[in-house]
């Protein structure tokens, strides 16, 4: 990276010492910075916004939201109440059940959270559901998928897109491109510590959001007991850390962080109401 | 392996206060020690198997303490291997109830659907095969945009105090906790010391 940015600023120079009597070229060397900008840098929130809209439409066009509005506004509640208290609560949060029986949840760059119906049909109360939600909305905070979406424009691989975001923002083809490369990353996986800092840092969302924190680990062992190699977790598997792995060292971060801290609630009544909807949405 | 082999806590004063809340009745979802103190350095002289019913008695952290009426023990386990009851009381299994029971069985066995072949699941007992919907590698990838789909989940979001009022309604309150990050390769360190 750092090589990177050294040819970066040393083309800026040589470029800024021709031109040095004329401003024509002022525009180019904005577009360069541009370039270089997003590749290393901050992506202004509404671009990143964008991104997200795009991959959602990616990630909707092979999973369609579940058509029950009840189903969605209760999830919306939970999860932007939760996204409240995370590092970003002023972004558009949007959450969706999605209509798949594959166990497994998702999160795009500007505030989108989606959840599988199969993952929801496995969790047994809102604190659960909270903690999951948690996760997500930290990738979100962290910007994690902006970070790999960043590194892979260093590498190349989305160069093409990089080239066209000069200042105007994004165009279509562009926003496809990264959709492309966002929706690859929901097969391979974020880095093992991004996901561990998601889990400590969604747990942590949930709390401060009043529910239980170590709910997530309820999801979590839940998940350990489907065999690894089932196609239900199969993305899941790919994509994560080992599940025991992330229950051990989550565990050992919420017995030494919060092992003192009042539990928090776990809200079940109304979680299993959306939950018996939602089975009898599958027929 | 010897399952509640002793008596580890004596359960007169709990048996004796039989009190239990809807969600207080539960079952140990996996084979686990029950521990004298809320500690995994604690002595551990008895173990339940999964599945075995319980009963909450008390919070601790991560810890919870049960008791097993059917092996006559009690002790403690991490928070995550209580799996509450879905039905307030046995007495109390309607038709809905059953109802949910046979989701959460579906979504299991859903899991085992979608299992390779010769792979063993954690579902043994799956009867269907057909009707269930994945979302697999390269499916997100392959797939072709939905803006609609898109829009209209965007018209489902919640304003905050929508959101707020919801959480009121539960006794949600928020609480200042910071998200300080532990030292770099602390993860990795308490991955080794936790069994």
């Amino acid at each position: 990276m750092k090589k990177l940015t050294a040819m970066a600023a040393g083309a800026l120079f040589l470029t800024g010492c021709a031109d040095i009597e004329g401003l024509r070229d002022l525009t180019e060397i904005r577009d360069t910075v541009e370039t270089v900008r997003y590749a290393v840098g901050d992506v202004p929130e509404n671009e990143e916004r964008e991104i997200g809209e795009a991959l959602a439409e990616q990630l909707l066009g092979a999973a369609p939201p579940v058509q029950d509005p009840e189903v969605q506004r209760y999830v919306n509640r939970v999860g932007t109440w939760v996204a409240r208290q995370s590092d970003r609560p002023r972004l558009d949060w949007t959450f969706a059940v999605i209509d798949v029986d594959t166990v497994n949840a998702y999160a795009a760059p500007g505030g989108y959270v989606f959840v599988t119906r199969g993952l929801f049909l496995l969790m047994e109360d809102e604190a659960e559901l909270a903690g999951v939600l948690g996760h997500e909305i930290a990738h979100v905070t962290e910007r994690h998928h902006m970070r790999e979406l960043q590194r892979a424009a260093r590498w190349g691989l989305a160069f093409d897109l990089v080239e066209q975001a000069t200042g105007d923002g994004l165009d279509d083809e562009a926003l496809r491109a990264l959709a492309n490369a966002g929706a690859r990353l929901y097969d391979s996986g974020l880095s093992r510590e991004d996901e561990l800092d998601a889990d400590r840092i969604g747990a942590i969302y949930a709390a401060r959001a009043g529910y239980d924190p170590w709910a997530l680990l309820s999801t979590l062992t839940t998940i350990e007991g489907i065999h690894p190699q089932a196609l239900a977790v199969e993305q899941l598997t790919a994509s994560h850390p080992p599940t025991e792995d992330r229950r051990n060292i989550l565990a050992a971060h919420l017995d030494e962080r919060l092992g003192d801290l009042n539990p928090g609630l776990r809200p079940i009544d109304r979680f299993r109401e959306v939950r018996d909807r939602l089975a009898h949405d599958d027929t | 392996m010897r399952f509640a082999c002793g008596l580890v806590v004596c359960l007169c004063l709990v048996v004796a206060s039989g009190a239990w809340g809807s969600d207080d009745r539960g079952v140990v979802n996996e084979n686990v020690d029950l521990h004298t103190a809320p500690t995994t350095a604690a002595d551990a002289p008895a173990r339940l198997a999964a599945g075995t019913e319980v009963f909450r008695l008390q919070r601790q952290g991560g810890w919870i303490e049960v008791r097993a009426p059917a092996d006559n023990v009690a002790g403690w386990i991490r928070v995550w291997h209580f799996r509450p009851a879905d039905t307030a009381s046995p007495e109390a299994e309607t038709a809905e109830t059953e109802t949910l029971s046979g989701l959460r069985r579906f979504s299991r066995q859903a899991a085992g659907l979608f299992s390779t072949d010769d792979t063993p699941t954690a579902s043994d007992d799956v009867t269907a095969t057909i009707g269930v919907r994945g979302l697999g590698i390269g499916d997100a990838e392959d797939a072709r945009p939905d803006p609609g789909a898109r829009t209209w989940v965007d018209n489902h979001r919640v304003r905050a105090a929508d959101a707020e009022a919801f959480a009121r309604e539960a006794g949600l309150r928020p609480r200042s906790i910071d998200t300080s990050a532990v030292p770099p390769g602390r993860d990795q360190k308490l991955a080794e010391v936790q069994p």
